[in-house]
């Protein structure tokens, strides 16, 4: 097994380097994925500190982006578990279930998934209940879509091939070769329902149809300074949606781009398969 | 080619008719005036393809040249201005830029005319920023073998696909291997994303109509939504999701038409 791509030793080391931490440096090698990061931790650290720092309109920008980033954590959670789910089962349930799952998943993937917010919001109530599941459903295929394609590809690799020849317990396979090299593809695709969450509930918030009015987010901020022509008022908020996005976006790509780059086989703990 | 048009276009029929049958359910189940609320509907509809086709055209096709100008020719004004379009896509949206510029723009009192100019080059944007990302990695991959390969940066990259390994080899110049090998592969990539920006480009519009007042279905679903009439809002959207897949049939026989790879089965 050629182990000399994703275990390249640092020049100071003579250990071979894992290959988490060799993704790790990957995703921190690239630009846009670091400052992504920076913002991220950035953001997460400010906005909930931002009542304490006064009430300008950045810092009401700012505690107003506690709703939308936790909505975005909540509905990107759901998204990526209804989407990891949804493509392992139509990889393990044999070819009539693929067909019949991922087409469904590229019929959904070409509609306006976010309108589903604004529909839901409209005609079940605006609570997190109702627009969570929404929030999921605009992630879910397209992860789903990515999971298979992942999966498919982990299972036509040599390595798993030679561990069945050589006998090696199913049980073992999966902990020691399946999981440990599914674990950052899917990983990556499971990230991008973040940013679509987030983006999904602006959207809805922005045509007064998001989050209740009593949790503060950034497309109701959007809203309010739409209506008063306010374009003063628009720029925090539009500025913070426009940031996280753009970050989330960035730690996205570096996650696919240190997974896509992790052709090696890992094995768990690293060690040797 | 035409067969493989007709095909991809009648492929959509089906998800046509279910879009029809929904809306006319819901029209029956929950409006007053079920035919009425059908109508407004399909005659909203024509405003809101005004409003998303011609950014999507111009969109795609300008960051396709920004695109290609960032990969081919990085230090000049249009390459850079393809690598920052590309950069910073993900972070601005169609419905935040419409927001911006509704608010920036006080159009209370003009005709909907008038504000054309600016919801256009706000749903320009986002497919013109996806667009330059495609075209400049695509390219990139086809001439200089995909990034981030695992190498680390002590070894040099691949050395780009068979087909132009195939055609250097038979002698070609570099300039005969770009532009009529490596450019229609980075184009037929872009085609490939045209599906996902027509949805964008059509969530935009929705955004934009409710901002700018202008009377296509997407103000139409959401003044339904809000008032909560599913006999309206459900019609309006079906309408919508209609026009996102006649746009993403258009983008995948646009790329058949590019890439023959796109038109096996």
């Amino acid at each position: 097994m050629d182990r000399t791509r994703g275990t390249a030793a640092t020049p100071k080391s003579l250990w071979p380097e894992s290959p988490w931490r060799a993704a790790g440096r990957r995703l921190v090698e690239r630009p846009s994925a670091s400052v992504g990061l920076v913002v991220l931790i950035t953001l997460l650290f400010c906005v909930p500190t931002a009542p304490l720092l006064g009430n300008g309109p950045l810092e009401r920008a700012l505690a107003a982006g506690q709703g939308s980033l936790s909505f975005a954590l909540l509905g990107g959670l759901l998204g990526a578990a209804a989407g990891l789910a949804w493509g392992i089962a139509a990889t393990a349930l044999g070819p009539r279930a693929e067909r019949s799952l991922m087409g469904l998943a590229e019929r959904l993937a070409g509609l306006p998934l976010a309108l589903a917010l604004p529909l839901a919001a409209g005609l079940a109530g605006r609570g997190p209940g109702v627009l969570a599941p929404a929030a999921a459903l605009t992630a879910a295929p397209f992860i789903a879509l990515v999971t298979r394609a992942e999966l498919r590809a982990l299972l036509r690799r040599e390595f798993l091939a030679a561990a069945q020849a050589a006998g090696v317990p199913p049980g073992r396979i999966l902990r020691r070769h399946l999981i440990p090299n599914a674990a950052l593809p899917l990983a990556a695709a499971a990230w991008t329902a973040l940013p679509r969450a987030l983006a999904a509930e602006s959207f809805a918030g922005l045509l007064g149809l998001g989050l209740p009015g009593s949790v503060p987010s950034w497309g109701a901020a959007l809203a309010a300074a739409v209506r008063a022509g306010d374009p003063a008022a628009l720029a925090a908020p539009a500025l913070l949606l426009a940031l996280s996005l753009w970050a989330l976006h960035a730690v996205g790509d570096g996650l696919r781009a240190a997974a896509a780059s992790g052709e090696t086989p890992r094995t768990a703990g690293g060690g040797r398969p | 080619m035409l067969s493989f048009a007709l095909r991809r276009l009648a492929a959509v029929v089906p998800a046509l008719l279910v879009f029809a049958l929904c809306a006319a359910l819901a029209a029956a189940a929950y409006a007053h005036d079920w035919s009425g609320a059908l109508r407004a509907a399909l005659v909203g509809l024509p405003v809101t393809g005004a409003l998303v086709v011609p950014p999507l055209a111009a969109g795609t096709l300008l960051g396709a040249l920004l695109g290609l100008a960032a990969s081919l020719r990085p230090r000049s004004l249009a390459g850079g201005a393809g690598r920052t379009l590309g950069a910073l896509g993900p972070g601005l949206p169609g419905f935040l830029l419409a927001a911006v510029f509704a608010a920036s723009f006080a159009m209370e009192g003009r005709s909907a005319l008038a504000a054309l100019p600016l919801v256009w080059l706000a749903l320009a944007v986002p497919p013109a920023a996806q667009t330059a990302r495609l075209a400049r990695e695509a390219l990139d991959d086809e001439l200089h073998g995909p990034s981030g390969d695992g190498f680390g940066d002590e070894l040099p990259r691949a050395p780009g696909s068979v087909a132009l390994m195939a055609a250097r080899g038979r002698g070609l110049g570099e300039r005969a291997v770009v532009w009529h090998h490596a450019v229609p592969l980075g184009v037929a990539a872009v085609a490939g994303g045209l599906r996902i920006a027509a949805v964008a480009t059509v969530t935009g519009a929705v955004a934009a109509e409710s901002l700018f007042g202008l009377p296509g279905a997407g103000r139409l679903f959401t003044t339904a939504a809000s008032t909560g009439n599913a006999g309206t809002a459900i019609p309006a959207l079906a309408a919508l999701c209609g026009l996102a897949v006649l746009l993403g049939a258009g983008g995948a026989v646009l790329h058949g038409w590019l890439d023959p790879r796109a038109r096996r089965p």
